[in-house]
């Protein structure tokens, strides 16, 4: 990815966990730059995540503040699993304690 | 949520004579450092049986609180309010979970924390005792209970506790995602019909006066708590957190167009709101379970538990574990 | 070929739909926290997936999402009559969540197979959520299906009041012959046998019997908005805020 890009996608977060941004979250599936627009391609972690719009509205929001035109798209191209998550954004998960699906939380008792 | 305004006992002041004096002033030494107390470290008795009485009370406020919410989740218009409603209930389900957790290092367990729940021993935040008429009053408690909460748990994180404060770090995290949501939602009442817009300002008239309790009595006729504030137990005065909140909510409010129904309130020149002072023999009538809803709550808690009986019972068979995917 | 295509998304978004507005109804009565969560988590996928088909629906040129799920008859719904029965005590729900997902995990399986490639696409998403509920459901029914005397038999029981219900999750369409030709779908007959195994596999690792299949009858009907008295009063429920101005932003 564009390392300027990236930078910026950096900054913006999980609305519910803030040691993780999305690019770590792995919910950023594809990044393009032509000229000044910003071809992003996001995908949530599941169907249902009620943060979606906001997450799609704040990746927008970074890129204008820094002077590009944003095209972000949500799709289901690419699914988002939990290997998408880098191993930064694992270990500070691991850090944060938030390691867990809830199902999987269920299963643990 | 959470309700601040716990009650905290009287503290006696002989409560503090049977510690060790040496080890009593290393712990405060230790607190005023700001360095915080784990688990196993030395701690007085009064320290412990504050945190668990406090953190158990934030937990209760949990699940109960989840009830007037979670009853609109089934009813929630359209799609996007239902799905953000139902992951901010089940947020709050987790911070119980969490709660629970943290109040056990301090030696009690979940169960007896819920069989006091339910035996009405234990307290949880007042403000849940009210019943939620409309949807309105269910966007109500989105935005301003958890605002209120999300005032007092900022200042609890950073309290002396660590399991506690690690708990509400996260716990923080939700909630402000929980206000965007609420705020939202009330947004869109405000600039929506005649009839959205009354339907609001009916919910604020219901609830301002629980919300004003909400952080418990004034400083003028509350239990005596130095003690726990030096030991950052208690972050701040109940008028205080009050102030806190008014300060950074009532122009919000005002901002949306509608009326808060106290004609007294308003913000003075040293910076702070004045108000109606708030009917303290109702806070306490409905904390001492007289309130409109205190009854419903305990026994849907009551009659969860019950049913539930044989799931847990069944759970206490030997099983195997699972591998996480993360882990 | 799109009134087949609309006729397998509709009932698939009704399903989910439902089914997750059912299990919503655990949330903070849960027989532990653990519970409430899961359901909870389980009923937000299920909304998610009805509103993902519900959009799909929209690209076909049916309404939007919210006109669609929140202000339809009951006789307009496709749900299988499964998913619209009360709760009841957690036994029947917990049964009604492995007989039902256990079926939608091989459908959605197949689907990720499917010629209609939006269809194909969001099936691998939903499949892969699906894997959650499954690993969930069967856990849960090796640990109460053998657990203590009275966890096995409100399973057995509740296992016997569901199964002719679930046959009914299988009820075929006007369209079968033209899906499976055209490779949208295998058809529900194919789904329902290899479901048949799936639920024996699992059922075979507890102390649980099943009845033989053949002296059941399924209960058809809610593939073609004959439901029953339950599902009525589930979407005047659903809809009471929203119906309140239909024209209202909420
Ligand atoms: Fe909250
Ligand atoms: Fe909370
Ligand atoms: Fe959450």
């Amino acid at each position: 990815m564009n390392p300027t890009i990236l930078h910026i996608l950096e900054t913006v977060k999980d609305p519910e966990i803030p040691v993780l941004s999305l690019v770590d979250l792995g919910v950023i599936t594809e990044v393009k730059v032509e000229g000044n627009t910003v071809l992003v391609k996001m995908t949530p972690t599941f169907v249902g995540c009620p943060a979606m719009d906001y997450m799609k509205a704040e990746v927008e929001t970074a890129l204008i503040q820094q002077g590009y035109i944003p095209k972000v798209t949500i799709t289901f191209e690419k699914s988002w699993s939990s290997d998408l998550i880098s191993e930064k954004g694992k270990a500070a998960l691991k850090k944060y304690g938030l390691a867990r699906h809830p199902i999987l939380n269920s299963l643990l008792i | 949520m959470y309700g601040g305004g716990n009650t905290f006992e009287g503290i006696k002041t002989d409560s503090l004579a049977q510690e060790d004096p040496g080890m009593l002033a290393a712990f405060e030494a230790r607190i005023e450092r700001g360095e915080k107390i784990e688990p196993s470290d030395w701690m007085p008795q009064l320290y412990r049986k504050q945190l668990i009485r406090m953190i158990e009370q934030h937990a209760h406020s949990e699940i109960i609180g989840a009830l007037p919410e979670g009853t609109w989740i089934t009813r929630a218009p359209g799609f996007k309010r239902k799905m953000a409603l139902m992951a901010k209930v089940q947020d709050e389900v987790g911070h119980a979970q969490l709660l629970y957790s943290a109040a056990e290092t301090l030696g009690k367990s979940r169960e007896q924390m819920i069989d006091d729940l339910i035996n009405g021993k234990s307290k949880y935040s007042n403000i849940f005792n009210y019943p939620t008429f409309t949807w309105a009053d269910c966007c109500f408690i989105s935005w301003l209970v958890d605002a209120g909460a999300i005032v007092n748990q900022l200042a609890n994180a950073k309290g002396s506790y660590g399991p506690y404060c690690r708990a509400l770090d996260r716990i923080c995290a939700e909630e402000s995602f929980h206000l965007k949501y609420g705020h939202h939602c009330v947004i869109y009442l405000a600039s929506g019909t005649a009839k959205q817009r009354q339907m609001f300002q009916e919910a604020l008239n219901r609830w301002w006066p629980p919300m004003m309790h909400f952080f418990g009595p004034s400083d003028k006729i509350s239990a005596h708590t130095e003690v726990l504030m030096r030991w950052k137990v208690k972050m701040g005065t109940n008028d205080e957190m009050r102030n806190q909140f008014l300060d950074m909510y009532v122009p919000k409010i005002w901002e949306l167009g509608f009326t808060i129904p106290d004609p007294n309130l308003k913000k003075n020149e040293s910076g702070k709101w004045e108000y109606t002072e708030p009917d303290w023999e109702e806070f306490k009538r409905v904390i001492n379970g007289d309130g409109p809803c205190n009854k419903e709550r305990l026994e849907v808690r009551r009659v969860a538990e019950a049913r539930g009986q044989w799931v847990r019972e069944a759970l206490k068979t030997p099983k195997t574990s699972y591998v996480t995917p993360l882990a | 070929m799109n009134t087949a295509l609309k006729e397998l998304l509709y009932k698939m978004a009704d399903d989910q739909l439902i089914l997750g507005h059912r299990n919503s109804e655990w949330t903070g009565m849960g027989p532990l926290l653990e519970e409430d969560i899961a359901f909870s988590s389980m009923a937000q996928d299920k909304i998610g997936q009805g509103l993902a088909l519900y959009t799909l629906l929209q690209t076909l040129g049916e309404s939007d999402p919210d006109t669609v799920a929140f202000t339809r008859n009951a006789n307009q719904f496709h749900n299988c009559i499964l998913v619209e029965l009360p709760n009841q005590e957690y036994d029947f729900s917990l049964i009604r969540h492995f007989l039902f997902d256990s079926a939608e995990a091989l459908r959605f399986e197949y689907l990720s197979h499917s010629s209609y490639e939006p269809l194909a696409q969001l099936a691998r998403k939903i499949r892969g959520e699906l894997r959650y509920h499954t690993l969930h459901a069967n856990t849960w029914m090796k640990q109460l299906g053998s657990a203590t005397e009275e966890s096995i038999a409100r399973l057995q029981n509740a296992l016997e009041v569901a199964l002719p219900y679930a046959l009914g999750i299988f009820e075929a369409s006007p369209y079968e012959t033209e899906l499976i030709d055209k490779k949208i779908f295998i058809g529900e007959a194919a789904l329902k046998e290899k479901w048949v195994s799936k639920i024996e596999s699992v059922i075979n690792q507890t102390q649980l019997h099943l009845p033989d299949w053949k002296t059941l009858t399924p209960v058809y009907g809610g593939r073609i908005g004959k439901h029953s008295e339950h599902l009525q009063p589930l979407l005047d429920e659903m809809s009471e805020v929203f119906r309140i101005d239909p024209a209202a932003e909420w």
